[in-house]
């Protein structure tokens, strides 16, 4: 038995076990007691406030395993149609908002009246015209492209196929500032779908399936406190504050001090320049100087300087290091009160490693798994990360652009006047970046988003033992597989976490067999059934390019053919190539290890393994 | 009047026989201060109370609702979690390998349930990662990650 069955084991058996006999008794009994029906009886499909165990949308009937996975992506499609196809709506909406509502309560109350009539419009019209201002360029793109990909069957009704309730709302309304109110919420909400009135594609992705659930708003506990919406006085009337929301409700889940709301003068905090909101953005960082960093974010669209205390304490609490600057410039396309800023510059960081800054991407000192989650620009031949921020924009649901040749170029801060002040604008840079990713995002990638792998245009074959190299582009691939007889195959590819799927001709994935004793999953091909290899891009080739990996590669091996997987690997799909470097912490001595390409060029490798330590304090 | 609920015997013995793995499920899942059976009864005891007509795969939404609640206890309780940290180190002083299983213990509940299920039960990805209430890509990463860190723990005790 290996170590990892010996753990599993372990781990399986532990507790004191009564038989299923006397837990299924005993759960029978529970069932039985008055509180426990009353509890479900009132909460509908959910338990108790706290407790509630069951998914908020339920289950609805399937035959095989995979419906949980289909139900889930039929709402997450849902999602991305209702978000691809808000551009008319929103666009409309911005223009032309309508005043808001007279008081916080009737702020939320409208919100839940739009929620029910499934009006993008009306939502979009009580929210704070400050903070979805930013949203006009992006709806438009998105618009274009729900139509283009038959998301929605048109794109005045992107919500169509979905129908929501809001019942027996109830408010509680507390001011916690001059023309700001935080108003708890009570109620339920009904969602169901009609797959026959989604687009071709999403119609597609749902199976034909309706779906239909409630959840109890008490139920959805974020943060372990009752739901509540944000809403700001504008002008003569309230809306909803998707800003001051998220951000009152991140402040709570850190327990971190409370905001001063309304403080944020435009007149008086920024910059003089957009050049010098980067540049003092940057400088501020390295001073630790919080307070700085959240005056020179706009304070209408992004509300940080009223929470320029929590933000202060959680950077303070939890970002240690330092960084000092040698040189930092900036260059600004100005376009009246808007500008696109590119930050340069470079220094040490308080460990002695070398920074740089160039176009917005941080050159690291090394290759990290952080780089997973950025993506963007470690497309280029360097390691580069993008600043904070930016990452969203270039892969924000973890897809790829289409063409590599669009990621990982020159990234603009966004920058905006107020009151004859520069800011840095967050939701403006993300937005600027979403633009982008839906520019780029092509078929391949929305069909891969959707779980729609034959939906993947072809990018040609794939006989067994014989690597295909999928280095040029980061988008998504699809290679056809046949085999003559009954074929034992193992999929390995270069580096070794690019996860590619074998698929059969009904879009399912290939069962794999997993043999606790080896060291990677192996597949049953069958003869006469045209198999695919679908390669999903984006953030794993991003993470790729972030590892230096010079050559990537998939192969199908058949299992007797294949030269033995590598040490030093995961569990699952080994590689024949290079594995990243593995860092793991003992006390205070950290020791990495890698096994691979000695080279990041992929020029003149040669395979190496090395272990280091280091001592931490 | 409350109404008394009633089960069928079919669904009863789906329930008896589904006890085994989903204990295994819960060890795994679970907080190691929290019994097994103690998470599978509670399980239970909600499916049964339950308006169970649109499930049809009650293995799978019995293990998604074992995550859940799982997660939902760990999330309760900081103070918990620190006491759970300080019970790992005492417990895994006893254990074959104390820092693979303490790393183990200390991954979210939702990596462990992904791990064991691809892993050791043999899940595909995907039907996995909606158990454990994930995106397949999400699920992936969270995939890789935990198998490093196990790997490298289990490589540290074995002096390998």
């Amino acid at each position: 038995m290996n170590d990892n069955n010996d753990l599993w084991n372990h781990l399986t058996m532990r507790g004191n076990e009564r038989g299923a006999d006397a837990v299924l008794n005993a759960a029978k009994a529970a069932a039985q007691t008055p509180a426990h029906v009353a509890t479900i009886a009132s909460a509908g499909v959910a338990a108790t406030s706290d407790d509630a165990i069951v998914p908020a949308i339920e289950l609805t009937p399937r035959g095989p395993r995979t419906k949980t996975a289909r139900t889930r992506r039929g709402f997450g499609a849902l999602g991305l149609a209702a978000l691809l196809g808000v551009g008319g709506f929103a666009t409309l909406a911005i223009q032309g908002n309508g005043g808001g509502a007279d008081t916080p309560a009737g702020a939320v109350a409208q919100l839940a009246d739009a929620i029910n009539h499934e009006d993008l419009l009306a939502a979009v019209d009580i929210m704070a015209p400050a903070e979805v201002r930013t949203l006009h360029g992006t709806v438009d793109a998105a618009q274009r492209k729900a139509a283009d990909e038959e998301l929605v069957k048109t794109a005045s009704k992107p919500l169509a196929g979905l129908q929501l309730d809001v019942q027996n709302l109830k408010t509680a309304v507390q001011t916690v500032g001059n023309g700001f109110a935080k108003v708890t919420i009570a109620g339920q909400i009904h969602a169901k779908t009609n797959s026959a009135d989604f687009g071709r594609m999403l119609a597609k992705a749902s199976h034909g399936h309706n779906t239909s659930g409630e959840v109890d708003i008490a139920d959805i506990h974020i943060a372990d406190v009752d739901p509540f919406l944000m809403v700001v006085k504008d002008g003569d009337g309230w809306y909803v504050s998707p800003a001051y929301t998220g951000l009152e409700y991140a402040r709570l889940s850190q327990q971190l001090p409370a905001a001063d709301f309304g403080s944020a003068n435009a007149a008086t905090l920024g910059a003089d320049s957009p050049q010098a909101a980067a540049t003092e953005l940057v400088r501020a960082a390295s001073a630790r100087d919080w307070t700085k960093v959240a005056a020179l974010v706009e304070p209408n669209e992004f509300p940080m300087y009223d929470y320029r205390a929590a933000f202060t304490k959680l950077m303070n609490d939890n970002v240690h290091g330092t960084f000092s600057i040698a040189d930092i410039n900036a260059t600004a396309d100005v376009h009246g009160t808007e500008a696109d800023v590119f930050v340069s510059g470079g220094g040490t960081t308080d460990s002695g490693e070398k920074w740089g800054l160039a176009d917005n991407c941080i050159k690291a000192g090394r290759s990290s798994d952080s780089a997973i989650l950025f993506g963007g620009c470690t497309a280029s031949p360097d390691e580069f990360v993008p600043l904070i921020g930016i990452f969203i924009a270039r892969a924000p649901l973890g897809i790829e652009a289409a063409s590599a040749d669009g990621i990982g170029n020159r990234t603009a801060l966004h920058a905006t006047e107020r009151s004859g002040r520069w800011y840095l604008s967050p939701m403006g840079t993300v937005l600027d970046g979403f633009d982008s990713w839906i520019q780029h995002l092509d078929h391949n990638a929305i069909a891969a988003l959707f779980n729609q792998p034959l939906e993947i245009t072809t990018s040609g074959a794939m006989t067994l033992n014989h690597a295909v190299d999928i280095t040029k582009g980061s988008n998504t691939r699809r290679y056809t597989l046949n085999v003559d007889k009954l074929e034992h195959v193992v999929l390995r590819t270069t580096p070794d976490y690019l996860y590619p799927d074998i698929v059969g001709p009904d879009g399912q994935p290939v069962s794999q067999t997993f043999d606790a004793t080896a060291s990677e999953p192996t597949y049953d091909l069958q003869p006469n059934i045209e198999y695919s290899v679908v390669i999903r891009g984006g953030i794993y080739a991003s993470v790729a390019g972030s590892a230096n990996v010079a050559n990537l590669s998939v192969t199908v091996w058949r299992a007797s053919d294949a030269p033995p997987a590598p040490t030093g690997t995961g569990f699952g799909t080994s590689s024949g190539g290079p594995s990243p470097e593995v860092c793991t912490r003992r006390g205070n001595t950290e020791v990495c290890s890698s096994t691979g390409a000695a080279t990041n060029n992929g020029s003149n490798r040669s395979t190496a393994t090395s272990v280091a330590s280091s001592t931490h304090p | 009047m409350r109404e008394v609920p009633q089960w069928d015997d079919e669904l009863l013995q789906q329930l008896h026989d589904l006890y085994q793995p989903l204990r295994r499920f819960a060890a795994v899942v679970g907080r190691r201060t929290v019994e097994p059976d103690d998470l599978v009864q509670e399980v239970f005891t909600r499916f049964l109370s339950n308006d169970r007509r649109e499930v049809s795969d009650v293995g799978a939404y019995l293990r998604r609702s074992i995550v859940n609640l799982a997660s939902n206890e760990r999330r309760r309780s900081r103070r918990a979690d620190r006491a759970q940290h300080r019970l790992d180190h005492e417990l895994s002083a006893t254990d074959a390998y104390p820092s693979a299983l303490a790393d183990l213990m200390r991954l979210d509940a939702r990596d462990r349930a992904l791990l064991y299920l691809v892993d050791v039960e043999g899940f595909p990805t995907a039907d996995a990662a909606s158990i454990a209430g994930m995106a397949a890509p999400a699920a992936r990463m969270a995939l890789s990650r935990a198998r490093k860190v196990l790997r490298s723990s289990i490589e540290m005790e074995s002096g390998r």
